[in-house]
């Protein structure tokens, strides 16, 4: 990592060229192991490491990156982002004593002090279960990783944060075959903590319920496309409001006028039963992060409030366009990109619907049970996702399984759609793609109904 | 002191022998424009290594983006315990010695920042209701260099630029955008692209659902390119060996239609004379005239079906395991313009943007649902924008439903692996879910 010294000498370097500078350095030691069958498919142990250096001159950023620590080499770098714009005279910066953010999670078992060896039996434990499930079961994939990141966020603002974050997560994919078909099934849970996650998970009992989906789904009847009202099962279901609204409430599209929700606070935007929250502070979660990439303590952040929109996601620059304050939301993958705002968790608070009733109270229409994952144009609200477990809804009764189901819908229209959410929470993990790469992120809702949609189908 | 230098000498003492290095080095410049000025410069450079070895007989490896050699032991702890636990057998890389030429030009895109905003300026006069416009461009450079122990190496340069653009229009009642991509071994004016973009969103402006049922479909080239990549998976080997692509038993089998000729040119933009593997990669057919001719190979699935690899033994990172990928995929284009196949078809839709495609199309079943957008087309000329629907199939049915192929081209956005250039085409029809 750097010292404190070099850190102020790049940042004086960088502010030749803005009004603003700041450093981000990582150390990231990460473990990613994958295995098809009984056969390991790769494993690949190793550190991600490097400096980026951001600087704002008004409304234009310069990124640079490099993975070089050298003091020489950052200083070059920092001169020739600076070349790109020219600056008025500055001060010279100086940092605070850095904050220590790393002590704010207990871990009980660091990743890198975890031998190989125990991480593969993880693994190992999956792919029995799966492949024990059901002769159709052909495949199981599984997918262990661990990160502990270091990093270091420094800025003229007088910020110096350094933290340690630590992620563990283990994926499942069964896959079934029968009659030349072939379906798949996945769960991926995942954690904000260390390898004692594993103490308290059911591997086997999750590697059974991917092969149970795979299974379910190879027996399904294709989907055929149409509107009808759509009932999506608590959990990752919440990906339908991180996809139909999540995106277009942050200020990457929001302060830019680009997104469907710029300059509507205040305003009625969805349902009167749907709340919306984003909060990156939640202990343990998957999206959750002691402080964001740009050295702002994360928070709980309500954006939506029975219906109301109350707030957005703003990182540095949106808080620059938008003339408002940060709210914990800066994100990035690693030090190759320049953060942005992003979710963290996020999730539609409980309602008051028992689940059972918003089933028994559609007559025709499709229950989703797992999704896959998903997409959304912030400017139009335009969204899609496709349905991993998906079964119609017949008088009020989950009847026949479906496969090759896709949602579509906009996200404005959709969130007037919602007219029961039930009082069953749930929040599971995944990864959002977006501007600043590929993060983990939490994604929740109770089961909720979706008053009319349009579903997808291939036939 | 290198690196390499140190992992060399600290290898032997701890029993690690026959010690083989993967090193990239990356170089990106981008420029992007917003409201008529710079919005985000961006610069880097890095290197990047990957290292494997023989300990008791097993090969182990690890991966670093430090350049610090004191991190070498580290390092070299790493590859021990993946050999001890995983316990694969070590097999030697075969290298031969072998230096490609750079072509490459490097066109320092700051200095095009005055062209660019001056095509910015000329999308808001050329479209009607264009609320925004982004144009960013980008130049990526990147060398891959196997070495072994002996000092044997081998090297590849690939480069090129890239230009997405995109523009939003605002209606009275809605608001549509569209995007578009130019990717090319040179640096090019995007002129043509952007007013193509900016008409093209103010065209949309009043879209919605069409009714649902087959049609018969156009899929525009950037459209058809992306589908295609998500589908590439079902080519390769390793899935087909394990039954994990819908080709399975079905080489030698027509599964497209005469007009699908699809094959991989690995001297356009991800020029690689090598895989990762050291083996000479060669422009070859994967479909002739909707015959399966090939799957594609790395050492490991070649060796299982008693073939040659295809030199497509690539990994999906610098630091992943060797699996199987692609340079360059190209399906053959026709004789016939866009707007020849537009009338041609005479009546159906015009797609030219789907979205969601890496959830929507599954390559373990073929089939794929995607939300898209485009335009009606009636009398063979475009008669209405329609948004908000999905198109749906599977893969096979696609290929085979081919009538038509025009002579356009677009790129998918990988410029390093796994690239798709592909023309428009007409489907005979499709599964259209709308209103």
């Amino acid at each position: 990592m750097l010292s404190k010294t070099t850190i102020e000498r790049v940042l004086n370097e960088a502010l030749e060229g803005g009004d603003f500078a700041e450093v981000f350095c990582e150390r990231s030691q990460q473990t990613s192991i994958e295995s098809a069958a009984d056969r390991l498919e790769g494993c690949s142990l190793g550190e991600e490491c490097g400096v980026g250096i951001r600087i704002f001159r008004g409304l234009s950023q310069i990124y640079a990156y490099t993975n070089t620590m050298d003091e020489a080499a950052l200083l070059r770098l920092a001169r020739q982002a600076a070349k790109s714009i020219q600056s008025d005279p500055h001060a010279p910066a100086s940092l605070p004593q850095a904050t220590q953010y790393a002590g704010k999670s207990t871990i009980a078992r660091t990743p890198t002090g975890v031998a190989y060896r125990e991480k593969m039996d993880v693994l190992r434990r999956a792919l029995n279960a799966g492949k024990g499930y059901s002769p159709e079961i052909a495949q199981v994939q599984t997918k262990y990783l661990d990160m502990v990141q270091q990093v270091q966020i420094a800025n003229t603002d007088n910020v110096f944060a350094e933290d340690t974050r630590t992620k563990t997560r283990l994926m499942i994919v069964a896959y079934a075959q029968g009659d030349g078909e072939l379906q798949s099934g996945y769960v991926g849970p995942g954690a904000m903590g260390g390898f004692e996650f594993y103490d308290g998970l059911d591997i086997e009992g999750l590697a059974r319920e991917a092969a149970r989906v795979a299974v379910t789904m190879l027996h399904a009847e294709k989907c055929t496309g149409g509107r009808m009202p759509v009932v999506v099962e608590n959990g990752f279901g919440g990906l339908l409001f991180h996809e139909a609204c999540g995106h277009s409430l942050e200020a990457s599209s929001v302060a830019l006028g680009l997104s469907e929700f710029s300059g509507r606070l205040g305003q009625q935007i969805a349902s009167p039963v749907v709340t919306l929250i984003d909060d990156g502070t939640l202990p343990g979660e998957w999206g959750s992060l002691h402080v964001d990439d740009e050295g702002t303590p994360t928070q709980r952040n309500v954006l939506i409030q029975s219906g109301i929109l109350r707030g957005y996601m703003i990182d540095r620059m949106g808080a620059r366009r938008m003339q408002a304050a940060l709210t914990g939301s800066a994100r990035r993958q690693s030090y190759r990109f320049a953060p942005t705002s992003r979710m963290t968790n996020t999730f539609i608070q409980a309602g008051e619907s028992r689940r059972e009733d918003l089933i028994a109270q559609t007559e025709r229409g499709l229950y989703v049970r797992y999704i896959n994952g998903g997409s959304v144009n912030p400017a139009t609200g335009d969204f899609n996702f496709a349905a991993s477990e998906s079964y119609w809804i017949e008088n009020g009764k989950i009847t026949r399984p479906v496969n090759g189901a896709t949602l579509i819908g906009n996200g404005g229209q959709i969130l007037r759609q919602v007219d029961m959410v039930a009082d069953n929470p749930k929040i599971r993990q995944g990864y959002c793609y977006a501007g600043s790469g590929a993060l983990f992120i939490g994604a929740g809702q109770p089961t909720v109904r979706v008053a009319d949609m349009t579903v997808g189908g291939v036939q | 002191m290198t690196m390499i230098d140190a992992l060399t000498q600290a290898a032997k003492p701890l029993g690690i022998h026959n010690l083989f290095f993967h090193r990239e080095h990356i170089q990106r410049q981008s420029v992007s424009l917003f409201e008529r000025r710079p919005h985000e410069i961006l610069l880097s450079d890095e290197a990047l290594l990957y290292i494997e070895g023989e300990y008791e007989g097993f090969v182990g490896s690890a991966f670093t983006e430090g350049q610090d050699p004191a991190q070498a032991p580290a390092l070299l702890e790493m590859l021990r315990q993946t050999a001890q636990v995983n316990r694969i057998p070590f097999k030697p890389h075969t290298l031969r010695q072998h230096a490609a030429p750079d072509p490459f030009a490097q066109t320092d895109l700051t200095a095009q920042i005055p062209l660019l905003l001056e095509i910015e300026a000329r999308m808001y006069t050329e479209a009607r209701g264009l609320q925004a416009a982004t144009l960013s461009a980008q130049r990526q450079h990147r060398t891959v260099c196997l070495m072994d122990g002996h000092g044997i190496s081998m090297t590849d340069h690939m480069g090129s630029y890239s230009c997405h653009v995109r523009a939003i229009a605002r209606g009275e009642a809605d608001v549509q955008t569209a995007m578009g991509l130019q990717l090319a071994a040179r640096w090019g004016d995007p002129l043509q692209l952007a007013t193509q973009v900016a008409w093209e969103a103010s065209a949309l402006l009043g879209a919605g659902p069409c009714v649902s049922g087959q049609y018969p479909v156009i899929l525009r080239a950037d459209a058809f390119s992306e589908i295609l990549q998500a589908f590439l998976p079902i080519f390769y080997a390793e899935r087909v060996q394990s039954g994990m692509s819908p080709a399975t038993g079905k080489l030698g089998q027509t599964i497209g239609s005469g007009l699908v000729t699809l094959y991989e040119d690995p001297s356009r933009i991800v020029t690689r004379s090598f895989d990762d593997e050291g083996t000479a990669t060669l422009r070859k057919p994967l479909l002739e005239c909707g015959r399966l001719e090939t799957f594609l190979y790395n050492n490991r699935t070649a060796q299982k079906d008693g073939v040659a690899s295809t030199g497509n033994g690539l990994r999906k990172q610098y630091r992943a395991a060797i699996a199987t990928s692609s340079t360059c995929l190209v399906l053959q284009g026709g004789s016939m313009t866009l707007d020849a196949l537009v009338r041609q078809m005479g009546n159906g839709l015009l797609i030219t943007e789907c979205d969601g495609v890496f959830a929507g199309a599954n390559p373990t079943s073929g089939d794929f649902s995607l939300l898209s957008k485009g335009f009606l087309v009636r009398n063979g000329a475009m008669a209405q924008p329609v948004s908000q629907i999905t198109i749906g199939g599977n893969f096979f049915g696609l290929l085979a439903g081919i009538d038509g192929v025009a002579s356009d081209y677009a790129s998918t956005d990988s410029p390093f692996d796994s690239l798709v250039q592909a023309p428009s085409v007409l489907v005979s029809h499709m599964r259209v879910s709308g209103r």
